[in-house]
């Protein structure tokens, strides 16, 4: 975000084609929420640290490896940043998805016979079977906390759920199917009130609205690189202090380790207990460039997809009050892959199917949807792409 | 591509062949999940040979097409059934799939083997 209002310049004056060099002209991207194209700024930071020498962190002596160390910290720091909280409490896993199975895998002893875990009918699936696996492995019960008829978390009876057996609430921040925001501050302050942790997934989240873990309130909060123009194979677990002290981590080996004797080891202190292995430096490197240079999409642009969306005979458009970003629609008698399918012949890239949230597209439609997402870069011309197509494709389908 | 797509159109809405086969031999049925798709084929076997296919599809277009293009080819020795494949399926119909797309087109091939296998 930095980036654009330090130049004082509007979004129109960029030519994203030089900033996202991976657009392409001919083709109108809106598959957003599976993965952005990747900004240049990620690109050069990570071709200078790699070109300029590359080495291993935590455990070379020599003037390279300092600096590799160096700019792996500063890459955590400023995503740390983004975040709202500083570097100690920021983990980076390969995915957001074994972000969510590090927390609920360093959580489960928590889980006694009878507890629950609450979801919400949103989630995607690596915010739901992580939590299914520790609840069957503890005699634990994953509940669902319901959509109302306008597809926005109900609230009421979310809050009505929460009671003493309630452990663990984990919920996504922003719909990958729909758009929809969830009250994640209301949600924080019901569970906490119950003496519950919550476990925030922003994968989506992250590139269309500020996710400060301090005002949010949560215990855990995960998003990741490639849906905010960065890499892929890097994603942020920030984590409490307190459940950094207590998690077991899932990964053990090197780098993470304390002591190691004949027959047993102890663990470092810290984030460094969460990351055996060698780390994904240039994606570290990558991820913090994207950040520095990410910007919202422009929201009056999801409101015109849907208005021109609506205004085709034979399209049903789920769009709830508040969302951002996503649209999700289907087409009177025509299966979404083969609408997908004829809109990639033509040049436009959407999504169609479940979504990972088998659960919740289910509710909306048998066959699955298609799906828009938007991206920083979109304009009109991309949204007139989509409809226009979408227009001639079900005018010949009736044909 | 794209105009050998929307040709498949017509096949996929054809209504020869269609509907449960009241004196059939043997019938089965597959899904693939990730569509949606279903496909019921039901055979008339007689001295070794299918005479007569019928089926019932629902789902994406590829998988409807590919179940009438399945369906006419079925006629014939049984013998010719097992060893077919999706790239058969593809020469049927005459077209290329992505990958992704591939499991649409031989479900109903797979029904169609489903009910060779029970006999
Ligand atoms: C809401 C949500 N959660 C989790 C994920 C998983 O992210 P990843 O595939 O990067 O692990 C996604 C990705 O589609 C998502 O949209």
């Amino acid at each position: 975000m930095k980036a654009f209002l330090k130049n004082n310049q509007s979004k129109s004056d960029f030519d994203f084609h030089t900033q996202f060099p991976g657009l392409r002209r001919d083709v109108a991207y809106l598959d957003n929420a599976a993965t952005t194209q990747m900004h240049q700024s990620a690109i050069d930071a990570m071709h200078a640290y790699i070109a300029g020498g590359r080495s291993n962190v935590g455990r070379g002596l020599y003037p390279m490896a300092e600096e590799t160390m160096r700019r792996y910290d500063a890459g955590r720091s400023t995503v740390a940043n983004f975040a709202g909280v500083d570097a100690g409490r920021c983990i980076f896993t390969k995915s957001v998805t074994e972000g969510l199975n590090a927390i609920a895998f360093g959580l489960r002893e928590r889980l006694q016979p009878g507890d629950e875990i609450l979801v919400s009918a949103f989630e995607h699936h690596a915010n739901l079977l992580s939590w299914r696996r520790i609840a069957k492995e503890r005699g634990a019960m994953v509940k669902t906390m319901p959509m109302t008829p306008s597809f926005t978390l109900d609230l009421d009876r979310a809050k009505a759920m929460m009671s003493d057996r309630t452990k663990i609430v984990a919920v996504t921040m922003m719909s990958n199917v729909l758009g929809t925001v969830l009250p994640i501050p209301d949600l924080a302050d019901a569970a906490h009130c119950v003496g519950a942790l919550i476990v925030v997934d922003a994968a989506q989240a992250a590139a269309h609205l500020p996710i400060d873990v301090v005002d949010l309130g949560a215990d855990a909060l995960v998003f990741g690189s490639h849906k905010c123009y960065g890499p892929a194979g890097i994603a942020a677990t920030i984590l409490s202090l307190d459940l950094i002290d207590s998690m077991e981590p899932m990964i053990v080996g090197g780098g993470m380790v304390d002591r190691v004797t004949a027959d047993g080891a102890t663990w470092r202190q810290g984030i460094e207990k969460f990351e055996g292995g060698s780390p994904n430096v240039e994606g570290a490197i990558g991820f913090a460039a994207a950040l520095d240079s990410i910007a919202f999409p422009n929201q009056g642009l999801r409101s015109r997809l849907v208005t021109d969306l609506k205004s085709i005979s034979g399209v049903t458009v789920f769009d709830p009050p508040g969302a951002v970003g996503i649209v999700s629609f289907t087409v009177d008698g025509m299966h979404p892959h083969d609408v997908a399918d004829m809109l990639g012949q033509r040049g436009v890239c959407v999504r169609a199917g479940n979504h990972c949230a088998a659960p919740l597209v289910e509710k909306l439609s048998s066959t699955g949807t298609l799906r828009a997402s938007l991206a920083m870069y979109n304009d009109e011309r991309d949204i007139e792409a989509l409809v226009s197509n979408l227009k001639e494709i079900v005018k010949k389908a009736k044909a | 591509m794209l105009l050998e797509y929307e040709n498949l159109l017509a096949l996929a809405n054809r209504q020869h062949r269609r509907g449960p086969m009241v004196d059939a031999s043997v019938s089965a049925t597959a899904v693939n999940a990730s569509c949606g798709d279903e496909c019921t084929v039901w055979l008339k076997i007689v001295d070794g040979a299918i005479v007569d296919v019928s089926y019932e599809a629902k789902g994406c277009v590829i998988s409807r097409a590919s179940a009438a293009a399945i369906a006419d080819a079925a006629i014939g020795p049984i013998g010719r059934i097992g060893p077919m494949s999706g790239k058969d399926t593809r020469v049927l119909l005459g077209v290329a799939v992505s990958p992704l797309r591939e499991r649409c087109l031989t479900t109903p091939l797979k029904a169609l083997q489903d009910a060779i296998s029970k006999l």
